[in-house]
């Protein structure tokens, strides 16, 4: 959902805020300590997918639940007032390329995108109170396109990162 | 793959907050049944695509924070409202990010996505380390713990356990249930790496219960399952909780504020761009400290630059609850902490460094009444 009523985003993926910095940063910061454990998940997506990122927390989840040598991988695809049509153009999908040809030992990809799109309002194309029928249709097809495209993208990498890693099967 | 799409929104508790109003206002001020059906709609469309794709799965959010949360003031406690929820509800405000923010999750409502997640998809996709991710550890893959799953047989494992601590010596915990054909369930408990014990067994059909009697500002784990004829189901995910710290007493210094007759210690801590770190100090005029019964002044580097205002307000009239309200004039970290001597609970309020503060107004912060067991 729209960081944007919290930390705005310029419209390009490639420009970075001072959370996302911060974020790099603690990232940073943070690998020294979990090396040992292997990222097998990438969160992709808007401000849902940065909370999560920023909270830790699949790694919580994941050690609640006797699997503490797992980790999560989300300080550049995980950016707050993303759109879905922002990350099924070109420079979302190369982030996404990029993140995985990184961390081949990945084989999930958590996609959280569509609430800034309907939280846009009239005038930026998304849902509204009374939107006409044929105008929704066509903000829903859109929505679904863009997911799709990302969907396809990102399992075809999946798929190419664990040939290339041999890693397990999906 | 996962998507993983969203809980509801709140636009009607928090309107004083982050923007909200003008949030709001874009969409053309829907009703809580509006959003939330939109939202439902899109994720409907989300879920065909899903359906017709064998290797995506879509985790479904919808009315977690109503069931985790509750809505107390009017009656409804936690696990009363099972997902999808009420659709002319928006999300508890007590569930929102810092209770203001209108489209953001706590914390603790991010974690309760998690297990979401780790229910639905992940114990499948990643397991228990065996291979076959079921998560029993008995390698068979269907989740029981080696028993079968065929109707007739042992009750499905119970889901979504959620453990929240109500004073320095209880916990709520809340679950699904999910089978029809339980006879009891079963609560465990656990300290640190000790192994799990039975606490307590309770009847068919029950989603929530207490454990009392607990050490304060100590760290437990518990799951539960669920038991017939037949046999155990599978054990739930696991859900930590510390418990509160013990009731005290506020003593005001150079850094800490004791506001409501001493009720409420309230302190903070700064991080600069540098990651350097230090104690809030309260801000004094001519010898005097900038402290009311409700309010105070904290500075991070200098006393002539006040950087924080920090207010406990009697809302108990109102709501029921004290409110937390803030104004800090700063993009310098903090996190703020506000203890309520009392019953013990402590709220944390942060701010990463770079970002200038936003208000905090906390309308649920502390309930007036002592949590009862």
């Amino acid at each position: 959902m729209p960081s944007s009523l919290r930390r705005p985003l310029s419209p390009g993926l490639a420009a970075i805020s001072p959370g996302i910095l911060c974020v790099l940063l603690l990232a940073g910061c943070f690998s020294q300590t979990v090396e040992a454990q292997t990222p097998r998940v990438l969160l992709v997506g808007d401000s849902w997918a940065e909370f999560m990122w920023s909270n830790r927390t699949l790694r919580e989840v994941f050690v609640e639940n006797g699997r503490p040598d797992l980790a999560e991988r989300g300080a550049v695809t995980a950016i707050g007032g993303t759109t879905a049509a922002q990350w099924a153009g070109s420079q979302g999908l190369e982030l996404i390329s990029e993140e995985l040809a990184a961390w081949p030992t990945i084989d999930t990809v958590q996609l959280t995108v569509g609430g800034n799109d309907l939280l846009a309002g009239a005038s930026g194309g998304g849902w509204y109170v009374g939107i006409p029928q044929q105008e929704l249709d066509a903000f829903t097809t859109r929505v679904v396109r863009d997911v799709t495209i990302v969907v396809d993208h990102a399992l075809a990498q999946i798929r190419r990162s664990r040939w290339c890693s041999a890693s397990t099967t999906m | 793959m996962v998507l993983s799409l969203y809980d509801y929104v709140n636009f009607t508790a928090t309107q004083g907050g982050l923007e909200c109003q003008q949030a709001w206002a874009v969409l053309g001020e829907p009703t809580p049944r509006q959003i939330n059906q939109a939202l439902s709609e899109q994720q409907a469309a989300l879920a065909v695509f899903a359906d017709a794709r064998p290797r995506v799965t879509l985790v479904d959010h919808r009315g977690l924070m109503q069931f985790a949360f509750g809505f107390p003031a009017e009656g409804i406690q936690p696990g009363d409202l099972v997902p999808p929820g009420d659709l002319d509800r928006p999300s508890p405000a007590a569930s929102m990010f810092l209770g203001v923010d209108c489209i953001h999750l706590s914390e603790e409502g991010y974690r309760i996505l998690g297990r979401n997640l780790w229910q639905s998809y992940y114990a499948q996709r990643l397991g228990d380390g065996d291979g076959d991710g079921d998560g029993d550890g008995d390698g068979d893959g269907d989740g029981d713990g080696g028993g079968g799953g065929d109707p007739g047989t042992v009750p499905t494992a119970p889901t979504m356990l959620s453990a929240t601590p109500t004073s320095a010596t209880s916990v709520a915990l809340t679950w699904t249930d999910a089978s029809a054909d339980e006879s009891a369930f079963v609560v465990e408990r656990r300290v640190g790496q000790q192994a799990f014990g039975e606490i307590a067994r309770r009847p068919a059909g029950t989603r929530t219960w207490t454990d009392q009697g607990l050490e304060p500002a100590t760290t437990y784990e518990y799951r539960v399952f669920a038991i017939n004829a037949q046999g155990a189901s599978a054990r739930s995910n696991l859900a930590s909780v510390t418990t509160l710290l013990s009731p005290s007493t506020c003593t005001a210094d150079e850094s800490t504020l004791c506001l409501r007759d001493g009720r409420f210690e309230v302190r903070a801590r700064w991080t600069d761009f540098e990651m350097r770190t230090g104690d809030a100090r309260v801000v004094t005029l001519d010898d005097r400290r900038a402290e009311s019964s409700d309010s105070g002044l904290f500075y991070f580097f200098s006393n002539d630059n006040w950087e924080q205002q920090v207010k406990v307000l009697d809302g108990c009239g109102v709501n029921g609850q004290f409110w937390v309200f803030s104004a800090a004039t700063t993009n310098v970290g903090f996190e703020l902490v506000v203890v309520d001597t009392v019953t013990g609970r402590r709220i944390i309020y942060e701010n990463p460094p770079g970002v200038a503060a936003p208000a905090i107004t906390d309308t649920a912060a502390f309930p007036c009444s002592s949590p009862q067991p």
